[in-house]
């Protein structure tokens, strides 16, 4: 914490991104030549953290324009995908009590007509999500289990979305243009940065031993026995 | 926990924005509709007329879900206390890069709608559009999120980690010591030896 504090109050973060700037060519970090070690240490790994980023957002963008591509131009699947939602979703308000018709991507209750475009099968969150997952550095079978768990996830509160959206519908028309504009978007943003959280906490929860490499931890098991000995 | 007080001021600065929204949202849309009064004959010398009264101006069309995650995101990351300027000046450029966004798929949608364009040009503009629309306004403001916050998100869980992704190597040891052994850095690629 104390290298930490240290560090941040001699040298200023970038304005653009949250990573602290260092070692620019000619500055002088300090009188001293431990503090200026310390500095350049601390120089790399700064710089290895800040390529870190860079790759890691990189990454996520390629992959999520890469998904967004694939599926802009797999225009049959994507409409699989509509027919599908609307068919679970009108099963989903059956459940209910409603009578529900169902005609390719649109669906009919109570006067209410819903048809299913590709926004509404909660796609695009699910591609965001998974990009965001896949990019970031981690084992894999973490990022599947996230992936799979989070699109089962988003996809059935999309499912409550539609749900929810058809009951506010069959009472108030107007005002489910508004929930559906306004609401239930940012809804989706807010499920999408809370399951990104999440798995993020699953996987970096702190664990009570270091790791280390077997080479290091001999190296660590003899100093500590000459020290031992002395 | 963090994480969740995270989430918690998250909601409440959307429904601030969102009740905020409601008399500011029309002006938004204002702005975004007049630099196309200029761009379009300047581009393809057609003259558009829009009409610019703050009434005409429709909540949808401001673009709130765009505009709106950011700003939520920003005010409910911790770390204002010491760098309120920087935020404030993340914010700003954050909202000029969206608004910028929202005119070029304003723009985009005029010109394949209204003005009319060949279909060598709707075959580039059409995806860009539909990119801009329905998937930027996710993308964006995540990503400036995570530009700009990264560091702050990461220290939830590591307060003492000087960098990002937690690869910290410790003075006078050879090899990476990794604080999360679930996380691992990408690879690198070894430095190949030169034989003499």
């Amino acid at each position: 914490m104390s290298q930490e504090s240290s560090f941040s109050s001699r040298f200023p973060s970038c304005i653009m991104c949250s990573v602290r700037i260092f070692g620019r060519k000619g500055e002088t970090v300090g009188q001293d030549k431990r503090k200026k070690a310390k500095a350049i240490k601390g120089n790399q790994i700064e710089q290895t953290s800040r390529k870190n980023l860079a790759r890691f957002l990189l990454l996520f963008v390629v992959l999520a324009v890469g998904f967004f591509a694939l599926f802009y131009f797999w225009k049959s699947g994507v409409e699989h995908l509509q027919e599908w939602t609307a068919f679970v979703s009108a099963r989903f308000l059956s459940l209910f009590g409603f009578s529900v018709q169902v005609t390719g991507i649109s669906y009919s209750s109570s006067g209410v007509a819903i048809e299913i475009i590709p926004e509404c099968t909660g796609l695009y969150e699910i591609i965001i999500f998974s990009s965001i997952l896949l990019a970031y550095p981690g084992i894999w079978w973490k990022k599947l289990v996230g992936v799979g768990t989070g699109i089962a996830i988003l996809f059935i509160l999309n499912l409550i979305r539609l749900l929810i959206l058809a009951l506010i519908g069959m009472r108030d028309p107007q005002l489910m243009e508004w929930v559906h504009l306004y609401l239930w978007q940012l809804t989706l943003i807010l499920f999408v940065v809370s399951l990104f959280l999440i798995w993020l906490s699953w996987i970096r929860r702190p664990v009570p031993k270091v790791f280390t490499s077997p080479a290091s931890s001999q190296k660590q098991a003899k100093t500590s026995r000459e020290k031992g000995e002395k | 926990m963090r994480v969740w007080a995270f989430l918690l001021r998250f909601v409440l600065a959307l429904t601030a924005l969102f009740l905020l929204w409601i008399p500011l949202g029309p002006y938004y849309t204002v702005a975004t509709l007049w630099p196309l009064t200029w761009l379009f004959p300047w581009f393809l010398g057609v003259k558009i007329s829009f009409n610019l009264s703050p009434a005409s101006g429709n909540l949808w069309e401001s673009a709130f879900t765009n505009i709106a995650p950011f700003l939520a995101l920003m005010a409910a990351t911790p770390g204002w206390k010491p760098h309120w300027k920087k935020r404030l000046w993340q914010i700003l450029l954050g909202l000029v890069v969206l608004y910028f966004l929202r005119v070029a798929d304003r723009f985009l949608g005029y010109w394949l709608t209204k003005v009319g364009a060949t279909d060598a040009q709707i075959a580039v503009a059409e995806p860009l559009l539909y990119f801009l629309i329905q998937f930027g306004k996710i993308l964006f403001p995540l990503l400036l999120w995570l530009i700009f916050c990264w560091s702050e998100v990461q220290s939830w869980w590591s307060p003492t980690a000087l960098s990002t992704f937690s690869t910290v190597q410790k003075p006078g040891e050879g090899s990476r010591v990794y604080e999360y052994p679930s996380l691992k850095p990408f690879r690198r690629r070894k430095k190949s030896k030169r034989k003499n």
